[in-house]
């Protein structure tokens, strides 16, 4: 009995800690990509095969628009705080919440075009067959997000 | 009430007669059961860990049926682990270049 419960011990204990060794080497690239604050760039890297220069390239690029990006935040979230006080405190539709809502869609309209600015420039950087991808991607992400989600589906971690 | 009851308990007589072979069938109704208790899957399980798992080709099969068997459950899971962990990075790319998302995060 002895013998083959130790076995059968064995067998148990190889096959946990394969279990084990396999899944950490299996994810422990996207789990460090995921607890890295750049994860997201080598996202893009390894989503899009981006060679060293085409990545210098876009990384720079993201880095000049980051600044802009965090200036149409506050914009929008200065106008939308503004247009929600007034909303909050009128009981109907004056000139002045008027003019916020149309602050609102403008900054979302400026944004959106920025934005979409950006996604064509980093596109434009790409291997034409990943940078239609990434747009695609990208477009039905951000610029028509109404668009099901899984209509250009990433390629998976490799 | 308990000396009453005992009293009729004396009297009754009942007029039953024992089957021929009674005590030798229910020994063997016993004897039956053992041996289906012996028979059953998991005695015979217990028993071929004790006799045949020891045996090298039994024991190396074992292991190399657990070996297989835990990667094959561990590549699956880690294939579904890191799909969502994709789906995250992406969903951070994008919100990273899109400051209507950012500015809806901090209201």
């Amino acid at each position: 009995m002895k013998r083959g419960a130790l076995v059968l011990l064995l067998a148990l204990v190889l096959s946990a800690s394969t279990y084990c060794i396999y899944f950490w080497c299996a994810t422990r690239t996207a789990e460090a990509m995921l607890s890295k604050p750049e994860g997201d760039y080598e996202w893009l890297r390894r989503e899009f095969v981006l060679n060293d220069v085409e990545f210098a390239k876009i990384t720079q690029l993201h880095e000049e628009y980051r600044p802009r990006c965090d200036a149409m935040c506050r914009r929008i979230a200065e106008a939308n705080a503004k247009a929600n006080a007034l909303v909050a405190s009128g009981h109907e539709v004056t000139p002045e919440i008027q003019a916020a809502l149309n602050e609102c869609a403008a900054a979302q309209q400026d944004c959106r075009r920025q934005m979409l600015q950006h996604v064509y420039a980093v596109s434009a950087l790409m291997s034409p067959a990943h940078g239609d991808r990434y747009l695609k991607m990208m477009t039905s992400r951000i610029v028509e997000p109404g668009l099901p989600h899984d209509s250009v589906v990433s390629q998976g971690p490799r | 009430m308990d000396d009453e009851l005992k009293k009729q308990f004396s009297k009754w007589n009942p007029d039953v007669s024992i089957p021929p072979r009674f005590q030798a069938e229910v020994w063997q109704r016993i004897a039956a059961r053992e041996a289906a208790g012996r028979n059953s899957l998991w005695r015979r399980v217990q028993e071929w860990i004790l006799t045949e798992l020891p045996k090298p080709q039994y024991a190396t099969a074992l292991i190399a049926l657990g070996l297989t068997l835990s990667i094959g459950v561990a590549h699956v899971q880690a294939q579904q682990t890191n799909r969502e962990h994709w789906r995250q990075l992406e969903a951070r790319y994008v919100s990273s270049i899109n400051p209507v998302a950012q500015a809806a995060a901090l209201e």
